[in-house]
């Protein structure tokens, strides 16, 4: 059942996979290159005093990089299943509907997982090759809570597009709004490394609503 | 009964984040100007004074510990020191005081400010630790940032900024200097002025695993170690490192159990500070130095403390005074009894975020009887038995507005 | 034997309006029935119900002797679903579709697919969203006649198919109820294809009256009759005898499940002097059309 689940799935992400890793390798290159070129016309010390002492991100652009991915990977698996009324296809599969939304949503949250851990690689690597460790670890620590927002606009994307109800589509939004705006409230680094536990423990909160769409697909009157 | 439980994951989620954002949403709307209490030690008239903010618009009153009003002119007379400025374009200096003169340079050349707030200390914000050891010694007018930096693991290590490599040579003499001097890796504290706006550099204040605490400095490319006689068991907290001209005080050195000491020039000789109701992590914390006397005053949002003393930082008077700004409540009466709870993410005695649940009391009493009342008068125009929807109704007796909403917009299944 | 479906006391509302009222009806296995009745009167409701994908207002339904509403993945393995619309996964292409349903069902008969399938002669990795209508319901059929339910569920079938595959179908359809055991639930536009096919028929009418009965037994209790116009056409009406008429300047026709001597008798009771009545023979269609009107 959840292999023809997950044949599915990768049926429907596999073309948008291609474009958010390309999307989110284009980021990390410019990344790359943009230090590169910081660091050809200022002097390193500078640099340096800059990112320790001042607080400067020098990696902010891969800032909102895991939620578009989220939000594009939610798309491409959830609207070809609801447009048209398309839903009862995979109400009639003989198999639970709940369960069916539930390890759809975990098969995208683990390709969003991973384009984040190749983010977070990345990033590591990318630092480390101009500032020391320190700097690589503190970036890496930094961007987690944005990181962290990508299976939040994963799993609202998922939400509203399924959801048939326009009310709650808007409770979705603002909840999953409201919820991503967290993880961007400091432009200081490491802020989060006390909290961040908290976050994503209330992100696992909104996994469980997965499994209303099927049900509430049924009580809308179509 | 799987949608049932995650119906209640999505409310309980909607009220978190609600708590988070209404009571700011609330602020923004709603707040007004309060300003904090000014304290000084005046020494002409020998009495504490200070200076608040009431009431609407700019209304301050400039007052003595004895309840005197004074205008502000004469209120900044009181602070030569201080306004000593203001005094010059009064033509009220040279000052008379005490039998002592002085003029305007020598007023300029004595004052100095010791500030720790608690956002300062070094384990209540984060701070990479990689730092520039400066040349001391530059041979030049101004500082300048070394092509290498520095950070403490088992060795002293150096790394040049260009190659992002150690570098060996001056990773091994530094770490030799230091072992020589007694120092036992890994380090506990890094403490030092990063900045190359200074009119000299003393280096670091390095504490050891064992707690003893080293200066370290770069003199003409060489190390400088000195094992200070600060004693090892004293728990260094933190050490914020001043460079002034003066040169009588390194700077400030904070203890796990909230005492502060300065760090004398005379042999790293500690001055203990007598404070009295001194919390780091809460108050900010200010010395303020004249010719005559040092004041330490010291707040947070309710309270503000001073201790005047003389030139040997022996007490003389201590003041405490509740602020006008504490006085008020600082949230009114709607604010509570419509927010039982709120989220707390900001903090401003901390470089870290928080995500804190923070009661507002027993005034939320009156929100939830409304909100309940509101829930009835709604469940019941939607039809839904009460005793069969308790679960809704207990949430909101717990969360008040925000469950009334989370309840009301997020309806249960048929 | 056991019902393949059991529809009780079925209401269904939209907001005030009334769709059914106390609408019953049973399908029993190993039989084809035929579900007519004009646009709008509730026939893809009722196959919405009855897939769980709409909870009725109140009522009762049970498919293959479970709450329609609840349906079992073990119970949605033996029920092929045909969509009105014929809705099916776009992204996927000839084969991916039938690969991903072959790890669905068990006793799938990939070679029944490819059969329907290659008669497009398209390539196998050919997308469904870029084909037309009548391709698409193909690809559809062919995925239903793979999984080998007992009971089959078709929304308007022959939406976009031609004529010479509409008779293929049918022959293809007719093959499958051999043996007994299986049941189909057909719904169409295309009422002459029902003719051969259906072995019972259920008229579904606004409101949810409806009539069930078996196909031979419709076409012979349901005739129509013919006379000339002779100026008391004004006179008929609808009646208990009189189901339908339709009045030309020329002729009048009436449709009626009595016998021609009993609407003879009727007629002349209400005034209408016939003395003979011309019996017509129908089709499937022409009764219906008799039996609904035309628009």
């Amino acid at each position: 059942m959840l292999a023809s689940i997950l044949y599915k799935e990768w049926l429907k992400i596999r073309p948008y996979l291609a474009i958010v890793f390309l999307f989110n390798a284009a980021v990390l290159v410019y990344l790359f290159i943009d230090l590169r070129h910081l660091f050809a016309i200022e002097h390193a010390e500078m640099i340096w005093y800059w990112a320790f002492q001042i607080g400067t991100l020098h990696y902010a652009h891969i800032k909102y990089l895991l939620p578009i991915t989220g939000v594009i990977i939610g798309a491409a698996q959830f609207v070809p299943e609801m447009i048209g009324h398309r839903f009862r296809l995979s109400l009639h599969l003989p198999v639970r509907s709940d369960a069916l939304v539930l390890w759809s949503g975990l098969i995208g949250l683990l390709a969003v997982g991973i384009i984040g851990v190749l983010d977070a690689l990345s990033l590591y690597a990318i630092i480390g090759i101009f500032f020391p460790s320190e700097a690589a670890e503190s970036a890496l620590l930094t961007a987690l809570p944005w990181l962290f927002a990508g299976p939040v606009t994963y799993l609202g994307t998922a939400l509203v597009t399924m959801e048939p109800r326009l009310v709650r589509k808007l409770v979705y939004i603002a909840v999953s709004g409201g919820f991503l705006w967290l993880f961007y409230q400091s432009n200081d680094y490491e802020s989060y490394n006390r909290v961040l536990w908290k976050l994503a423990l209330l992100a696992l909160l909104s996994v469980p609503s997965l499994i209303l769409p099927a049900y509430r697909y049924r009580n809308a009157s179509s | 009964m799987l949608p049932k439980l995650s119906r209640y994951t999505l409310i309980l989620l909607a009220i978190v984040i609600m708590s988070v954002y209404l009571p700011r949403l609330y602020h923004k709307v709603f707040d007004e100007k309060t300003g904090k209490t000014q304290l000084f030690f005046s020494p002409v008239i020998k009495k504490f004074v200070f200076r608040e903010m009431v009431g609407e618009g700019h209304q301050f009153i400039t007052r003595d510990e004895t309840g005197k009003d004074y205008d502000r002119q004469t209120f900044e007379t009181l602070m030569p020191f201080i306004y000593y400025k203001n005094m010059d374009l009064w033509g009220k200096l040279p000052l008379h005081i005490d039998g002592h003169v002085f003029d305007k340079e020598t007023m300029k050349k004595n004052r100095q400010v010791f500030e720790l707030k608690p956002h300062m200390i070094a384990d209540r914000s984060p701070r990479i630790q990689v730092f520039p050891l400066l040349e001391s010694q530059p041979g030049r007018t101004g500082l300048r940032f070394p092509e290498d930096a520095f950070r403490m693991t088992d060795r002293m290590e150096f790394i040049n900024v260009d190659t992002n490599t150690v570098d060996k040579r001056l990773t091994e003499q530094f770490t030799g200097a230091l072992r020589e001097a007694g120092f036992v890796f890994p380090a506990r504290l890094v403490a030092g002025r990063v900045s190359i706006l200074k009119p000299f550099d003393e280096g670091f204040f390095v504490v050891d695993a064992n707690g003893g605490v080293y200066h370290v400095k770069r003199a003409k490319g060489q190390p400088v170690v000195i094992k200070t006689p600060i004693p090892s068991d004293l728990t260094v907290r933190n050490i914020k490192v001043t460079e002034n001209k003066k040169r009588e005080i390194y700077g400030t050195l904070l203890t796990k159990d909230g005492e502060l000491y300065l760090i004398s020039y005379d042999n790293y000789h500690l001055i203990k500070l007598p404070l009295e109701n001194y919390d780091p992590d809460t108050m900010d914390f200010k010395l303020l130095v004249n010719p005559l006397y040092r004041t330490a005053v010291y707040s947070d949002d309710h309270t503000i403390y001073a201790v005047a003393m003389d030139t040997r930082y022996r007490p003389i008077a201590r003041y405490r005074h509740v602020m006008f700004s504490g006085r008020r409540i600082p949230a009114g009466t709607v604010y509570k009894a419509l927010f039982p709870f709120y989220i707390k993410t900001t903090d401003k005695t901390s470089g870290y975020l928080r995500f804190d649940v923070i009661r507002n009391g027993p005034s939320a009493l009156i929100g939830i009887a409304f909100s309940l009342v509101f829930a009835i008068v709604v469940m019941n125009a939607r039809k839904l038995g009460l005793r069969k929807h308790w679960a809704d109704l207990a949430i909101i007796m717990f969360t008040g507005l925000y469950g009334l909403i989370a309840v009301t917009i997020i309806e249960p299944e048929p | 034997m056991e019902n393949a479906i059991e529809v009780v006391n079925l209401t269904h509302r939209y907001g005030k309006q009334i769709v059914y009222e106390d609408l019953s009806f049973t399908v029993k296995q190993g039989r084809i029935f035929g579900l007519l009745g004009k646009n709008g009167v509730g026939k893809t409701t009722l196959i919405k119900i009855l897939m769980g994908f709409l909870r009725p207002t109140s009522g009762r339904c049970r498919v293959l002797g479970e709450n329609s509403y609840n349906l079992s993945p073990a119970a949605r393995t033996k029920i092929g679903l045909l969509f009105e619309g014929h809705l099916a996964y776009e992204f996927m292409t000839i084969a991916q579709i039938e690969k991903f349903y072959s790890m669905q069902y068990p006793g799938w008969k990939r070679d029944m697919y490819y059969r329907l399938v290659d008669k497009l002669d398209l390539p196998h990795n050919h997308k469904i969203k870029n084909m037309s209508c009548g391709q698409r319901s193909q690809v559809v059929l062919g995925l239903i006649f793979a999984q080998n339910p007992e009971l089959m569920i078709l929304d308007d079938y022959s939406m976009g198919l031609d004529a010479g595959y509409r008779r293929l179908f049918l022959d293809y359809l007719i093959d499958y109820v051999k043996g007994g055991a299986r049941t189909v639930f057909v719904t169409s536009h295309i009422i002459q294809d029902l003719e051969k096919l259906v072995d019972d028929v259920i008229f579904l009418d606004r409101g949810g009256d409806i009539l069930q009965t078996s196909l031979s037994e419709f076409m012979s209790a349901f005739k129509q009759f013919r006379f000339k116009n002779n100026g008391f056409g004004d006179r008929v009406h609808k009646d208990h005898i009189i189901k339908n008429f339709d009045i030309t300047k020329s002729t009048v026709s009436l449709y009626s499940f009595e016998p021609e001597e009993a609407v003879l008798r009727h007629l002349n009771k209400n005034g209408i002097e016939v003395t003979a009545l011309e019996q017509v023979p129908m089709s499937l269609e022409d009764a219906f059309i008799g039996l609904t009107g035309k628009y």
